[in-house]
């Protein structure tokens, strides 16, 4: 009998140990994932323009040998305003093929490539110059542009809608030059400034204010 | 004795597997939903798609930021939170091509803009930019707000 109880105790105080190691293996990956936070601040997941266009590239490029860039932009999907350094961690970045109809989206989500979208009609039909041939054709990235777009011009990041400064690009075809847009706002956040930059001289092309919030 | 014992034994096992079940089962998941998951591409249905045009406002001499048939309104998040329903630069794919007065079928649209901010419209109603005001983009964007309901579409 006194065995069976011996054995009995034996087994409630393994159970107890087991439990008590249960405790401590959840206190110590939480305190791991903290530290992991701590360690990699948001803006390691950031991107300039030109890093996001070339992960979103090697995606399309796996979709079909012909795609070239068409257009692109930040997606304002924080929180908090961001952007005050050139860097974004969400992009968009569409793609086309030369003579054809496709659309591609590449979607870049915390400085990852993410989803994928095919619109076999999506275009109509644009001859080489409507699109960019690689990324090599940018000879100024996003953040030099906006601290050139600070130093010459009055632009503010936002608050609300399009939060801190955004970004975009695409082909003036006319000219055959890859066009960078730096988005912000004006002091007041009544009007938001479009920077529209030459990519491959660095100069500002031109700059022009839409109002927002009035209908 | 030996019988006893071979219960007693086995009555642990019960107890111990118990036990152990019951503890893998309180354990709450305390991981957070991850990121991914509310940054992935959502679908819904527009009660309605409507047009407008708009004049050139501020300065710039003849450029726009506005892209016609391609910017869209959406709403914002309550008469004060400036906040769009979906954030700035978002990509709007329709299920189905809308037929575009001025232009033809087109499924490709960019949220670059807020709109209706009264919420007289449904919450996942957009507002397609049709050019700056004129006698033509005012008719078409007329003619194109008329016919085009409960649209569905992917915002990625």
């Amino acid at each position: 009998m006194r065995k069976i109880y011996l054995l009995l105790f034996f087994c409630v105080l393994l159970v107890s140990c087991q439990q008590s190691t249960d405790q401590d293996t959840t206190k110590d990956s939480k305190i791991e994932s903290e530290a992991e936070v701590a360690f990699f601040p948001d803006t390691e997941m950031s991107l300039t323009l030109k890093e996001a266009i070339e992960i979103a590239q090697k995606e399309a490029l796996k979709w079909n040998k012909e795609a070239m860039l068409y257009s692109g932009n930040s997606v304002d999907k924080d929180d908090t305003p961001t952007g005050m350094d050139g860097k974004r961690k969400h992009w968009n970045i569409e793609f086309g093929i030369p003579g054809k109809t496709d659309f591609y989206l590449v979607t870049i989500r915390d400085g990852k490539a993410n989803e994928k979208a095919h619109v076999p009609a999506g275009f109509e039909i644009m001859p080489k110059n409507y699109f960019i041939a690689s990324v090599e054709e940018f000879k100024y990235d996003t953040p030099e542009l906006l601290k050139k777009g600070e130093k010459i011009t009055k632009i503010y990041p936002g608050d609300t809608f399009a939060k801190g400064y955004n970004f975009s690009f695409s082909k003036d075809p006319q000219k055959n030059i890859p066009i960078v847009n730096v988005i912000g706002w004006d002091q007041d956040k009544k009007n938001m400034i479009y920077l529209e930059f030459n990519a491959v001289t660095g100069e500002l092309d031109g700059e022009f204010e839409k109002e927002q919030y009035i209908n | 004795m030996k019988k006893n014992t071979f219960i007693s034994i086995l009555t642990c096992f019960i107890f111990i597997f118990t036990f152990s079940l019951k503890t893998q089962a309180n354990e709450t998941p305390d991981i957070e939903t991850p990121d991914i998951e509310t940054q992935a591409a959502t679908k819904h249905t527009a009660g309605v798609v409507t047009g407008y045009t708009g004049p050139r406002i501020g300065h710039g001499g003849e450029k726009y930021p506005n892209e016609q048939y391609m910017t869209v309104a959406v709403h914002q998040k309550s008469t004060t939170d400036h906040d769009p329903i979906f954030p700035f630069g978002t990509s709007i794919l329709t299920k189905n091509p809308l037929p575009v007065e001025g232009y033809g079928n087109k499924t490709i649209f960019k949220v670059t803009d807020t709109g209706d901010l009264k919420r007289n419209r449904d919450l996942y109603w957009f507002d397609v930019y049709f050019g700056l005001k004129n006698t033509t983009n005012d008719s078409n964007a007329n003619a194109f707000g008329v016919k085009n309901t409960n649209i569905e579409y992917t915002a990625y």
